[in-house]
């Protein structure tokens, strides 16, 4: 058996040889990172490119129509906004308090375990399906017909697990020396969700509200099996009306032939990410305004 | 002491009303495995319902799935081994056959492609955020990337079958491009499930203890040798189940693949194609009028059953493939 000195010079070049496909890989690794944010910026210029002509007032303030000069996002975007605030009012309470449950008061066991699995399960369930659910449930199983309430209740139960995770999460970063000493003080349990924990895990758990509802704001599968109404030229007066959301409508436009719709829906969709990117605006806002470091 | 006893009595109910919206989830798992499990039996009876004289001279879809279908009547097994073997998907149409391997194809073919474009993308991509880019870049970039996964999916499709698809057809394959087409569908999921590989792959790898990374430096490897060598097959595991749930993330997407891919069932493997994926078949019944109980709306249920089985075991293995990494590693 020989034994090669490190100054061999045949080790120096496969060195050198390993260093430049290290070099080679790094590019390649770059190139790949940067290929995600690069189709990232085509996709907004092109958009904003194609919607551009028709970012006017009466994009907001008209209804559809057959003529794209005349059709705008009136009803679609009072729709949004009334099915999103329903939903917020279902799902979010509901989820933050089963939340402090899971994390407050369910004692580790099986139970609580299938409780958990399910929830991440249900995380994942595609939302089409709970679009079919809302369809067999809500509008045939309640009678609820394809009404705005029947489609806020579906995107409820939609974020539901959603609002569950992220809430865990944040009631999970309160330190546990916190509960400790209001339990020390003589306050009882609720009384230490309710007064201690909870106020901590607001910012939190706010964030995972907006993230939630920005979610549903930009859903489109499950609503076109309740609202697939192609045409609603009036705003929604009762949570019994038909109704549209902006994505839908978004979606309509696309699948008409005319081009000129499509660049009316780029427009919509200028809208829609305008929304959201308020949305998200917030939440980085509040996170930051309020990050508690322990 | 009564006010001990009342204030305690109150603990009680809070902490039933709480238990009580923890367990709704479970509520809803039931409801929509009860409403899919029911409906899609129904599905498969209709051909007793078909037999059935009373029934028959209410129902015109009946009527219609009797005249068209004579040898289908009072055999529901011959309905179960049509749907999963024949290779025929017209439900909607006069003709109405019942074999769903072309909507399997076309969610295959569109999520393969996804997957082809996301994993070695999004490996690299957190190969190189979590080996090689500085903190500081890392802490902009990720989040760069994740905004990827927060556009609507419309949007996507949006982009798939004005931008992506006329780009193609320019300057690629010409006019063997069908306007609808599973690559340009397939391409633009890759990107949007992107930040679901990328991100969870680069979690675990940077879980991958620091001694290993060390010893191997020691060793005299250079600092790709480490990445690949090293710390992608100790994270393994949990970038297998990080592409397990890009792939059920894709397989159950809707909006790209109904406006990109097609709406017509095809069984077919060609990518240039077009093709419909389960999901775009229940997007295409909902848009038409589907009367309760109906023919139509009862194979929406059925076809929604085998999307909810796929996902779900798509899901259950990746939890599976995560527990036995943790056991491993923390």
């Amino acid at each position: 058996m020989t034994v090669r000195s490190v100054a061999d010079a045949g080790w120096r070049e496969r060195l050198a040889r390993r260093e430049r496909a290290g070099a080679v890989f790094v590019a390649t690794c770059q190139v790949a990172t940067l290929v995600g944010l690069v189709f990232l910026g085509i996709l907004l210029v092109d958009v904003a490119r194609d919607g551009a002509p028709y970012l006017r007032p009466e994009l907001v303030t008209n209804f559809p129509s057959r003529f794209p000069h005349r059709a705008g996002y009136a009803s679609a975007l009072v729709g949004t906004v009334c099915v999103a605030a329903i939903m917020a009012l279902v799902a979010f309470p509901l989820g933050v308090l089963a939340a402090v449950y899971l994390e407050e008061y369910a004692r580790p066991g099986r139970l609580t375990r299938l409780l958990e699995v399910n929830v991440a399960n249900l995380a994942a369930v595609p939302s089409v399906l709970y679009g079919l659910l809302g369809l067999g449930l809500f509008v045939e199983g309640l009678r609820m017909g394809k009404s705005l309430l029947a489609g806020a209740l579906t995107l409820a139960l939609l974020v539901l697990p959603l609002t569950i995770l992220t809430a865990r999460e944040a009631l999970r970063a309160v330190p546990f020396s916190m509960r400790e000493a209001a339990y020390a003080l003589g306050a009882s349990r609720w009384e230490v969700v309710r007064h201690h924990v909870l106020p901590y895990a607001a910012p939190g758990i706010l964030t995972g509200i907006i993230l939630a509802l920005s979610r549903a704001v930009g859903e489109t599968a499950p609503l076109i099996m309740l609202g697939a109404l192609q045409y609603v030229p009036f705003l929604p007066r009762s949570v019994w009306d038909y109704f549209t959301v902006l994505p839908i409508q978004i979606f309509n436009y696309v699948s008409l032939p005319n081009p000129e719709f499509h660049r009316l829906a780029a427009a919509g969709i200028l809208l829609l990410l305008a929304v959201l990117l308020g949305l998200n605006a917030t939440a980085i806002w509040l996170r930051n305004r309020s990050r508690i470091r322990w | 002491m009564e006010s001990s006893r009342k204030a305690r009595r109150r603990e009680r109910w809070i902490e039933v009303g709480l238990a009580a919206s923890g367990y709704l989830s479970v509520v809803v798992t039931v409801a929509i495995v009860a409403v899919l499990a029911y409906e899609t039996v129904q599905f498969f009876r209709l051909p007793l319902h078909a037999a059935d004289p009373r029934l028959l001279s209410a129902r015109p879809d009946l009527q219609r799935l009797v005249e068209a279908r004579p040898d289908l009547v009072g055999n529901p097994w011959r309905l179960v081994r049509e749907f999963f073997t024949e290779t025929t998907w017209s439900p909607l149409f006069s003709t109405k056959r019942f074999g769903v391997l072309p909507l399997l194809a076309g969610t295959i073919l569109t999520s393969t492609i996804a997957l082809a474009v996301a994993v070695p993308l999004g490996l690299l991509a957190a190969t190189y955020l979590s080996e090689f880019a500085a903190e500081g870049l890392r802490a902009r970039v990720k989040p760069a990337l994740e905004l990827l996964a927060g556009v609507p999916t419309i949007v996507y499709g949006y982009f798939a079958l004005t931008f992506v698809t006329p780009l193609l057809q320019d300057y690629v394959f010409g006019q063997a491009l069908a306007g609808q087409n599973a690559l340009s569908a397939g391409l633009v999921m890759g990107i949007m499930i992107l930040p679901l590989v990328s991100s969870l792959s680069e979690d675990v790898m940077r879980a991958v203890p620091a001694d290993l990374r060390q010893g191997a430096y020691a060793l005299g490897a250079t600092r790709m040798e480490v990445a690949l060598r090293v710390v992608l097959p100790a994270a393994l595991s949990g970038i297998a189940a990080a592409c397990v749930l890009a792939l059920s993330r894709a397989v159950g997407e809707t909006m790209i693949v109904a406006l990109a891919a097609g709406q017509t069932p095809n069984w077919t493997w060609n990518p240039l194609e077009t093709v419909e994926t389960v999901t775009a078949f229940i997007v295409q019944v909902s848009l038409g009028d589907t009367p309760y109980g109906s023919v139509e709306y009862r194979t929406l249920f059925a076809v929604g059953m085998l999307l909810f089985v796929m996902t779900l075991g798509m899901n259950v293995v990746s939890v599976r493939v995560v527990q036995r990494f943790r056991e491993r590693y923390l």
